[in-house]
């Protein structure tokens, strides 16, 4: 504790302040209140991505159900579900997800375990989805929340107590158990990165000395040992793609390649919105994690980028939130979320450029998945939420 | 903790997690830029080269769409030629064997199931050619079996994962009646090259525009796709009536079995107005397998051919005999000598002529074909006993200049400008003024010049309707594909050639032909029938080969229909004499009159009826004296013969045309005709 409080001393004026400032704050009710500017890149993308997610689709549904909208309708409905409930956390005080960590970890990684169950989709080999007869979810999206929530509550607690080696890998393990279920039970390759990717973003923001980057090294440790057991499976030949997308096209290369084409023939402004042509059979699912390839081939370079930079306008807000959170928890949980969001788009962006081997992950927002934008949404109201708390005065 | 967050209220966000935060989102920055820079790299670098992939990969980028080529009905609308259009079938191995060959084995059986291909061959072409994406399997499938296939593609719930197999429309032209008016309407080479006939003559009004589905890249990069629909060809209505062409093709092929002659040409008009109703040869062959040799050779002929025989062979076939082959035409020159020596008022209408059995003229002997000479005759006699004693006469009153030029106007020399290909003029093959007198005597009679049969079809016409030369045709009108007219070709007159009186008085003399001359054979139950005959010894003379011919006409007083028959040395006893010429004649003319709606007349003029019987004829007397004259017959024909070989012997007088009595005594005459040893000396005069 004499430790604490010296640290505390050394802090420079700048850090005191605006406690004491919201401490004062407090006592006039004068809160934080709603981060707008986050809010309306978050309206933006929204409906930005449902205008491209119709432009990438209709061609498709019109072919395979006979309704140009049928993805568009699928999408509303899951964006119009995902805004319910991000208004729903953004009014509730986050701190009470502190009590139910361990039942929302706990369901959250159980939840996993459903695609096993007869409520279980086998699609293309792997079994992703639970049909819950109403909607389908997939339960991956949700477990990246519950590590998000998880983490930031352990961490908040403990973060002075970790030590060592063995106190990092014990708290990463919050994040390992559903990373591995992910891996092995839903064979989601993708999924699994980007939870590990948020557990150890969470920890090396959190602890101190650096120490956060031992987990980072067991992350890539993990895909190193990864990569290397599956290099005669169907992974090994996806590097093989990725160096030479034009000899392997018929292993997946062509998705690539396609999804090349229709970046580089975009040109600086674009074909226009609703021009494109690889989206008529050319890139497959363009609508899903393709999506932002049809994104610079209708808007061009300027378009890509210009997305590009609302994720990054999205990415700042995230860390004057997390700076300016009251406490510890909520300024984790928008560390996570960032850490979500960030991985999410740089990987997408990544693949679809072929920067680095093709493998499935969806653009934020954009991209078709209503389990994803309802969840998405739904970290959007944590980070609102916390926003709502937060101290004024202390935005960077 | 809980002493911390006593003291300090909850844990707060450290400076240290301050900074390492701004170090991850440095991070995520940079990671940004990079991909920012990794686009624009793609941009600069890739850009056009991506942008040609892509519009490469645009399949519609360049597709014609075919045109139909026009029909070729006949006068009633019966569809001679046709487009269809049929199938190809295209196969597409790249994408039956992607997505790990999962569509292969469906898209084989399906093909098995609709067109029977064998599955085992197929899948061995599908992996040899894995790297196309066109490959044409099949050509020429028609709508109906293409449907089923379709049919089966599209019904995904039973049939899933048929993927691979496209179809492109051509069209095929089609002749349903296959040998039908071959060589009117001619055949068509790749689909739309017309070759020989009217596809030729009017290939290009029977062509359309192709359309055209293409794609242009516009300023912006963008791909424009337009469809531009095809123009389908004009259909095309001829003159030819389908049923008199099928009358006439059965005729022809009946007696070219029975003759078995050199050819047989029959060439059907309407006098009034050029109309070719019917024209054919004796070589026919399918339309719609126009190479085909094998009906005329065998298959070791066939194989023994280089292919410049082959194509000699294919052209001799494909020549339309009755434009194309010229002929010295005989006595049926005849009534063009008289027609223009009256016109021109060089004999007078009642003359008579002497005919002493032969002309001495220009040191040669020419001879009638009835050596003791048909006595005096008048014109019509003339015509009707087809003597060449008056025509040489009369050919002297007209001088060459003259007849020259009554030859040019009939249309001998020049060509009919009839629309079809390979017209024959036969200019070289006439005689100029500066003719010898042998030349001008023995062409007064249709030899030593050469004419086609359209040739002296249409001057014939002239000379029986009133004098208005015809430009004949066997087309009558261009209709668009819904209907509409864009050209018709109605008569159109060239030039009166001769007079009305003119006309009436040759007239008179080859309607005597039929009743009581050389032609009674072509009289035919309930018409009159007026017509010549002639018979010309083909070059070089002596070789007892003939060329047979007789036009005739009906009706008598308004003639709507010409027919006229060449049958090029037939192989038969007794082949000097037209009455074979005239079996083929009847036959056609007892079956085309009626369908024409040509209605008989009184039965009056009726070959049937006693000589006695015939009334209204002026030259009654004359008609019958001629009959005395020749000893109570009429002549049967008048095979000519040329100067250069003059004849030396000595005629046989009591036998110059022994058969024709049956002029007098019924028309069942077949039999009396052939009286051969007769006929063949009687054709040496």
């Amino acid at each position: 504790m004499e430790r604490e409080r010296v640290e505390r001393r050394e802090r420079p004026e700048r850090m005191e302040r605006p406690e004491q400032r919201g401490r004062r704050k407090r006592n006039k009710t004068t809160r934080g209140g709603m981060d707008y500017s986050l809010l309306v890149v978050v309206i933006f993308l929204l409906g930005f991505g449902l205008v491209m997610l119709y432009s990438s689709s209709y061609y498709s549904a019109s072919l395979k159900f006979n309704d140009p909208t049928w993805y568009l309708k699928k999408q509303i409905f899951a964006t119009a579900l995902g805004i319910i409930a991000m208004i729903f956390v953004t009014f509730i005080d986050y701190n009470v997800y502190k009590k139910l960590t361990w039942i929302i970890y706990g369901g959250s990684v159980l939840s996993i375990f459903m695609v096993l169950t007869p409520l279980g989709i086998e699609a293309n080999g792997a079994r992703r989805w639970v049909d819950l007869k109403v909607v389908s979810i997939q339960p991956a999206e949700i477990a990246k929340i519950g590590v998000i929530i998880t983490m930031a509550a352990i961490l908040s607690y403990n973060v002075r107590k970790i030590k060592g080696l063995m106190g990092i890998i014990c708290v990463y393990m919050v994040t390992l158990i559903p990373t591995a279920i992910i891996f092995f039970v839903t064979d989601n390759f993708s999924s699994a990165i980007i939870v590990a990717a948020i557990g150890a973003i969470m920890l090396i923001v959190a602890c101190k000395n650096n120490k956060g980057f031992i987990a980072l090294i067991i992350t890539l440790l993990g895909l190193a040992v990864v990569a290397l057991l599956a290099f005669g499976g169907f992974r090994a030949t996806r590097i093989m793609v990725w160096l030479n997308p034009e000899q392997y096209s018929s292993e997946g290369g062509f998705q690539v390649l396609q999804g090349l084409y229709a970046i580089g023939s975009g040109g600086l402004f674009g074909k226009g919105l609703g021009q494109s042509v690889q989206k008529l059979g050319f890139v497959p699912e363009a609508q899903n994690d393709m999506i932002f390839t049809i994104v610079c081939e209708e808007l061009g370079l300027f378009g890509g980028i210009a997305v590009l930079l609302l994720f990054a306008f999205l990415i700042w807000r995230f860390m004057v939130v997390a700076n300016n959170a009251p406490d510890l928890f909520g300024s984790l949980i928008v560390v996570g979320v960032m850490a979500h969001i960030a991985v999410q788009v740089i990987l997408n962006v990544a693949v679809v450029t072929n920067t680095v081997p093709n493998t499935g992950v969806t653009l934020p927002f954009i991209s078709y998945g209503g389990t994803s934008v309802v969840f998405l949404l739904m970290e959007m109201g944590l980070v609102l939420s916390v926003a709502r708390r937060s101290v004024r005065g202390r935005e960077v | 903790m809980d002493k911390t967050r006593g003291k300090k209220g909850p844990v707060k966000f450290t400076r240290g997690m301050t900074n390492r935060l701004v170090f991850v989102f440095s991070l995520v920055v940079i990671g940004l830029v990079v991909l920012c820079g990794r686009l624009i790299y793609l941009h600069k670098e890739y850009g056009d080269q991506y942008n040609i992939k892509v519009l490469e990969q645009q399949n519609y980028s360049n597709k014609v769409i075919p045109y139909k080529r026009g029909d070729i009905v006949d006068r009633n609308g019966v569809v001679l030629a046709t487009s269809i259009k049929v199938y190809n079938l295209i196969l597409d191995p790249k994408i039956m064997l992607s997505d790990e060959g999962k569509y292969l084995e469906p898209t084989l059986t399906a093909l098995n199931a609709c067109f029977g291909y064998d599955i085992n061959e197929l899948r061995q072409l599908v992996n040899e050619n894995s790297k196309r994406s066109y490959y044409v399997y099949a050509k020429k499938l028609t709508y109906e079996q293409m449907e089923v296939f379709l049919d089966m593609q599209k019904d995904t719930d039973n049939y899933p994962n048929i993927q691979g197999v496209w179809f492109e429309s051509e069209y095929e032209r089609k002749y349903p009646f296959s040998s039908l008016a071959c060589n009117v309407l001619g055949f068509t080479s790749s689909g739309n090259v017309g070759v020989w006939g009217i596809e030729e003559y009017y290939s290009s009004y029977l062509n359309g525009v192709d359309g055209r589905e293409y794609g242009y890249v516009n300023n912006n990069n963008v791909m424009e796709a337009v469809k531009k629909p095809a123009e389908n060809g004009n259909n095309i209505v001829s003159t030819i009536d389908f049923n008199v062409q099928t009358i006439v093709e059965k005729w022809i092929k009946y007696y070219t079995d029975y003759y078995k002659p050199e050819n047989l040409g029959v060439v059907i008009m309407d006098p009034r107005n050029g109309e070719i109703i019917a024209m054919a040869g004796m070589n026919s062959y399918d339309l719609n397998n126009p190479r085909d040799l094998s009906s005329y050779y065998t298959a070791e002929q066939i194989a023994a051919m280089t292919d410049d025989d082959k194509l000699d062979a294919l052209n001799k076939i494909w020549r339309n005999y009755c434009i194309s082959d010229t002929f010295e035409p005989g006595s049926t020159a005849k009534p063009f000598t008289i027609a223009s020596a009256l016109e021109e008022g060089k004999i007078g209408s009642s003359i008579e002529f002497n005919c002493d059995g032969a002309e001495h003229v220009g040191g040669w002997n020419i001879k009638c074909h009835k050596k003791s000479g048909h006595g005096l005759i008048s014109i019509q006699q003339a015509l009707a006993f087809s003597c060449n004693d008056a025509m040489m006469q009369t050919a002297v009153a007209e001088g060459k200049d003259v007849f020259v030029d009554y030859q040019s106007r009939f249309g001998f020399g020049t060509k009919t400008r009839v629309d079809l290909p390979g017209e024959e003029s036969c200019a070289n093959l006439i005689k100029d003024e500066k003719m010898g007198d042998a030349d001008l005597a023995t062409n007064s009679f249709g030899q030593n010049f050469n004419t086609t049969m359209i040739q002296l079809a249409a001057g014939f016409s002239s000379v029986i309707n009133g004098g208005y030369y015809y430009q004949p045709h066997v087309v009558k009108q261009i209709v668009n594909e819904n209907g509409g007219v864009v050209e018709t070709f109605d008569k159109n007159l060239v030039k009166q050639v001769v007079t009305g009186e003119t006309c009436d008085i040759v007239k008179e003399g080859l309607k005597m032909c039929v009743e009581s001359g050389t032609g009674t054979k072509a009289a035919i139950d309930g018409y009159t029938i007026a017509g010549k005959t002639g018979t010309a010894e083909k070059l070089p003379r002596g070789t007892e080969e003939y060329l047979l011919s007789f036009i005739g006409f009906a009706p008598y007083d308004n003639p709507e229909v010409v027919c006229y028959v060449v049958l090029d040395n037939p192989v038969v006893e007794g082949k000097q004499m037209t009455s074979h010429v005239l079996e083929v004649w009847t036959a056609i003319m007892n079956e085309v009159l009626p369908y024409l709606d040509i209605f008989k007349e009184v039965q009056e003029i009726s070959p049937d009826a006693e000589p006695g019987d015939v009334d209204g004829s002026l030259f009654e007397d004359e008609y019958n004296d001629a009959l005395n004259a020749g000893n109570g017959s009429t002549p049967q024909d008048e095979p000519d013969r040329q100067p250069p070989a003059p004849e030396p012997e000595p005629e046989p007088e009591e036998n110059p045309d022994g058969d024709n009595s049956g002029g007098d005594s019924g028309g069942n005459n077949t039999e009396e005709n052939n009286s051969e040893g007769n006929n063949t000396e009687g054709n040496n005069q």
